[in-house]
């Protein structure tokens, strides 16, 4: 990729918690990029071993 | 029972971790623990109805933060240690059926950002010394659930392989003054048969001493050490050169490809490693698309690969799996 070409990168957000074992949990989230993303169809296909 | 024991033969150290032969083992698609909770549904390891990427400590760690006493007395020639260190798990998509192959590159990139931060976080424990980030993919590789994941061990210690590649790389920097990995890419930049796919930041070759039939590596171009290394362009990179070559993978034999996928960075013991530079390793066991290449006699006894097959021929191959790889979004 160009570096000449890099869009706004979405901010990285972190939220730790605490299960019930003690051990921690941290959920990672982006901000929307662009409200058009798509679900690819290759997705939703089963893996086969 | 878990402790590290200290192979005196090898200079190397060995985890036992007797709670592990309990973990999870290929549960029903519907008691997935890697899934989102859902409301009335089975709780899973990850408490909420949806989710982007989740790290988490493993419910069945080799090596913990705080761990056990351990079991046995150590001596003089058999050291042992309590097992610190932290094993996490890395959930890529809340998606069950899918894969990292098949993910849209913006999650891969996401991933390849959470990979950053998990690095920078674990190597500031005072007692880590390697952070280890890797996927084991396919029952073929002993995967125990099928939900797309990979692993963090962070590790006390400098695992061997890790000491090996330091040591060759250390070697030729102080014989020649050139970073050893920065002479592969440009050796392989120039006879070009072994690349499999390239960008601005970031190469995949079939190197010239593949041990496994489809053994691809992804060598940073510039020379760096790890993640935390990669500028924004270059983590955009990284997440196109993966999206490339995993979904080759699969294009081979048209299943989903099983594969090692191991991510080579320094050591976190605050020395210098100048010396080293950052790759990706991934290691499929398929040597066609029927038959497992085993690590038999001449592997596992004799540390000598024997591989049935050139990397020219295999390079060839997987390249013309390669396709170009297209953002939906900004990612």
């Amino acid at each position: 990729m160009d570096p000449s070409e890099i869009p706004h990168e979405p901010e990285m957000h972190r939220r730790e918690i605490s299960l019930a074992d003690g051990r921690y949990l941290i959920f990672y989230s982006f901000d929307s990029p662009d409200p058009e993303v798509v679900e690819p169809e290759d997705r939703q296909k089963r893996p086969e071993i | 029972m878990s402790e590290l024991r200290f192979n005196p033969l090898l200079g190397e150290w060995t985890a036992t971790a007797t709670a592990r032969q309990d973990r999870t083992f290929l549960p029903p698609d519907d008691y997935c623990p890697l899934c989102p909770t859902t409301p009335g549904g089975f709780p899973t390891e990850i408490p909420e109805p949806d989710y982007d990427i989740v790290a988490f400590e493993n419910k069945f760690p080799s090596l913990r933060s705080e761990p056990e006493v351990p079991s046995i007395d150590g001596s003089e020639l058999y050291p042992v240690r309590p097992s610190q260190g932290v094993c996490e798990v890395v959930v890529y998509t809340p998606h069950h059926s899918s894969s990292l192959a098949r993910e849209p590159v913006e999650q891969i990139h996401k991933l390849v950002r959470v990979w950053t931060d998990r690095f920078r976080e674990l190597e500031a424990l005072e007692f880590i010394e390697y952070v280890f980030i890797f996927e084991n993919k396919g029952e073929a590789v002993g995967v125990t659930l099928h939900h797309p994941h990979g692993q963090i061990y962070a590790y006390p210690f400098v695992p061997p392989y890790l000491l090996k590649e330091l040591s060759r790389a250390r070697q030729h920097m102080e014989g020649t003054d050139r970073c050893l990995y920065c002479d592969v890419v440009a050796e392989e930049m120039q006879y070009r048969e072994r690349i499999v796919a390239e960008n601005e930041s970031f190469i995949a070759v079939i190197p010239f001493f593949a041990r496994y039939p489809y053994e691809t590596h992804i060598y940073a171009k510039r020379h760096l050490q790890a993640l935390t290394d990669l500028f924004a362009y270059g983590q955009r990179d990284l997440a196109e050169i993966l999206k490339q070559v995993l979904a080759a993978f699969d294009r081979l034999f048209d299943f989903s490809f099983p594969y090692i996928m191991s991510i080579h960075q320094r050591p976190s013991d605050g020395a210098n490693y100048d010396y080293y530079h950052f790759h990706i390793e991934f290691y499929p066991p398929m040597r066609s698309k029927t038959k497992l290449k085993y690590l038999a006699g001449s592997e596992a006894g004799a540390g000598m690969f024997i591989n049935d097959t050139l990397p020219e021929d295999k390079a060839a191959e997987l390249r013309s799996h390669i396709r170009p790889v297209t953002w939906l979004s900004h990612g």
